[in-house]
């Protein structure tokens, strides 16, 4: 089973499986996701905002728990809070539903075929 | 020290009346094993090591903590975690003491060559920032929040972005700045002088025959069952002096003395061994303060009801009135016996060799500067005080817990830390035991009163009692000799 997942501004858009990272199933799908550690979650350039489908997303592990405190200051969660708020690590990052996040830089790989 | 005849001359006991009470000293009892006694456990020894008054500026003031950290801190090992917090390669602890702050990592896994554990300094060589701002985690590499610097976990410098403009810097230079790193008995040691610390085993001395001797099982084989650890109110020695003498139990912790014994407690101070002593507080006799006409029964109804002994408080489930006194056994005895079959039911461990004395009197070491393991597999409390930042005025104080591990079972993974609030009781964290609880509130209720009244005191020094408070002097001495170097 896999979701679909929509990259704003740039508007890609593909499917990621349940047991994969969102940056792992953009890159099987063609396209570019900006990273400097290649995916172990030290460099937090893969870093992506959530706008539709928090709820779907899986618990943060200790190491993206680290950045998210890093990019974000814990605040006690209110009433009304925009989804925009809540960033994630897309080397991390897994769903079990549909998504749209914004992540400028996400676009097809140059050649590939999407 | 009272002798069995002293307690019983007089008392026109006869047989099946309740008994006084038997009161030993340490080696008295241990005369009366029925087990191979420890060599180690008949080593009593004392120093005499003068009366002068001790300062109490040591405790008070911000010229004091200086010189402590830049003569002390920065030149002595001190335990920074359990080698077991460090299962995995890449997990990381962040050691903090005063402003100082060193990574602990696991680069490679335990085995037979070495402990695959090294220390960094906690600062990225590119601009100072905390290479690691959280207590523990695990990383595949250390990279600088700030520009992205990038280190592996040997400490050497692996990458930075636009390296075009770092021509001039020499890669195999840049490494992280090491601090040593060694383990003994499970806990890992680290130290700041790379130059010219001794070998950590040179450091520690006679107490490690006297640990391979005494503590069964090893302490490296018990597993951290709890960890509790809180900011206090008080400089760091002032936890410390209350675990290393028995005196204040009467006044502080009167609802123990029934059943240990402050008044026999020996204290041991080795000749030539700066960085350690030893103290034996017998359980299961009475002080000689908690009056007169206790009787066996009174101790051990006393211990089954509010003994800080954490194996009493995990594994037993004796109720008051299930066990009784005899008049052919003390309740030293009885108590050993009770803990042994305890232990061999609850958790399959075989106490049968070890001593009563092992079994349930409190065995308690220190380690300059300021570890304290005790090695009874009963009382098996790991002590720990250190300055919190640069305020004289507060601390860090840690519990754990090491236990045997059940037999037949994998070690359990250490506990991870549970963090007191600075206001919070101690009976928030009843992992420990709720009586164990009610005593670190007690002694806690002495720190803040304590550093008020040395503020406000006109009289210059403390004034310690000879005997029963010589570990607090020769932990004193100790680190005297350190701040002249």
């Amino acid at each position: 089973m896999s979701h679909t997942i929509t990259v704003r501004p740039g508007g890609s858009v593909f499917r990621a499986g349940p047991d994969e990272s969102i940056m792992a199933a953009a890159q099987r799908n063609g396209f570019r996701w900006p990273t400097v550690c290649g995916g172990k979650a030290t460099c937090r350039t893969c870093v992506f905002t959530v706008n539709e489908g928090a709820e779907h997303l899986s618990e943060p592990n200790k190491l993206e728990a680290e950045a998210m405190r890093l990019l974000r200051r814990p605040r006690t969660p209110r009433a009304g809070t925009a989804a925009g708020d809540i960033v994630r690590l897309a080397c991390q990052a897994r769903t079990t539903g549909d998504l749209t996040v914004t992540k400028p830089g996400v676009r097809p790989n140059p050649g590939a075929t999407t | 020290m009272s002798t069995v005849e002293d307690v019983t001359a007089g008392t026109g006991q006869s047989a099946g009346e309740p008994r006084e009470a038997v009161c030993h000293s340490v080696q008295e009892w241990l005369d009366l094993e029925k087990r191979p006694v420890p060599p180690s456990l008949r080593k009593k020894s004392w120093v005499d090591m003068g009366t002068a008054d001790l300062s109490k500026d040591r405790y008070l003031t911000r010229e004091w903590h200086d010189l402590e950290v830049e003569k002390m801190w920065k030149k002595v090992w001190q335990m920074a975690c359990r080698a077991d917090d460090l299962p995995e390669v890449g997990d990381t602890f962040v050691y903090e003491v005063a402003h100082l702050s060193i990574i602990v990592t696991r680069v490679t896994p335990e085995g037979p060559d070495g402990h695959g554990i090294k220390a960094y300094i906690n600062a990225c060589p590119h601009r100072g920032t905390q290479l690691r701002t959280v207590e523990s985690g695990n990383v595949p590499e250390f990279r600088c929040q700030y520009h992205g610097m990038c280190w592996n976990l040997d400490g050497n410098f692996e990458s930075a972005p636009c390296e075009w403009d770092m021509t001039h810097v020499d890669r195999s230079q840049f490494g992280l700045s090491p601090v040593l790193a060694d383990v003994w008995q499970g806990f890992v040691f680290v130290n700041m002088d790379v130059q010219n610390a001794p070998p950590l085993l040179e450091y520690l001395g006679g107490i490690v025959e006297h640990c391979d001797d005494i503590a069964r099982p090893p302490l490296r084989d018990r597993y951290k069952a709890a960890h509790v650890a809180k900011v206090v109110d008080c400089n760091w020695k002032l936890p410390q002096d209350a675990f290393i003498e028995a005196y204040h139990l009467m006044a502080t912790h009167p609802e123990i003395i029934n059943f240990t014994c402050d008044s026999d407690t020996e204290y041991d101070i080795y000749p030539g061994e700066p960085h350690w002593s030893r103290q034996i507080s017998p359980v299961g006799q009475p002080s000689a303060h908690a009056g007169p006409g206790i009787i066996d029964q009174d101790v051990i109804d006393g211990f089954l009801t509010q003994s800080t002994m954490p194996a009493k408080n995990t594994f037993v489930d004796t109720e008051t009135g299930e066990l009784k006194a005899s008049p052919d056994v003390t309740a030293h005895e009885v108590l050993a016996d009770l803990m042994r079959s305890t232990f061999k039911e609850k958790i399959g461990f075989d106490a049968s060799d070890l001593t009563d004395c092992e079994v349930v009197d409190g065995i308690g070491y220190n380690v300059f500067p300021n570890l304290q393991p005790w090695f009874g597999v009963s009382v098996p409390f790991v002590f720990r005080s250190r300055p919190y930042g640069d305020d004289p005025h507060k601390c860090v104080l840690d519990i754990m817990l090491l236990f045997p591990v059940p037999d037949g079972m994998e070690k359990p993974p250490s506990c991870p830390i549970h963090w007191l609030e600075p206001e919070d009781s101690w009976l928030e964290a009843p992992e420990i035991g709720e009586p164990l609880c009610i005593a670190m509130d007690q002694d806690e209720a002495n720190w803040g009163p304590m550093m008020k009244g040395m503020r406000t005191a006109t009289k210059p020094g403390l004034t310690l009692v000879n005997y029963q408070e010589s570990r607090i002097r020769h932990y004193n001495q100790t680190l005297d000799w350190y701040l002249a170097q």
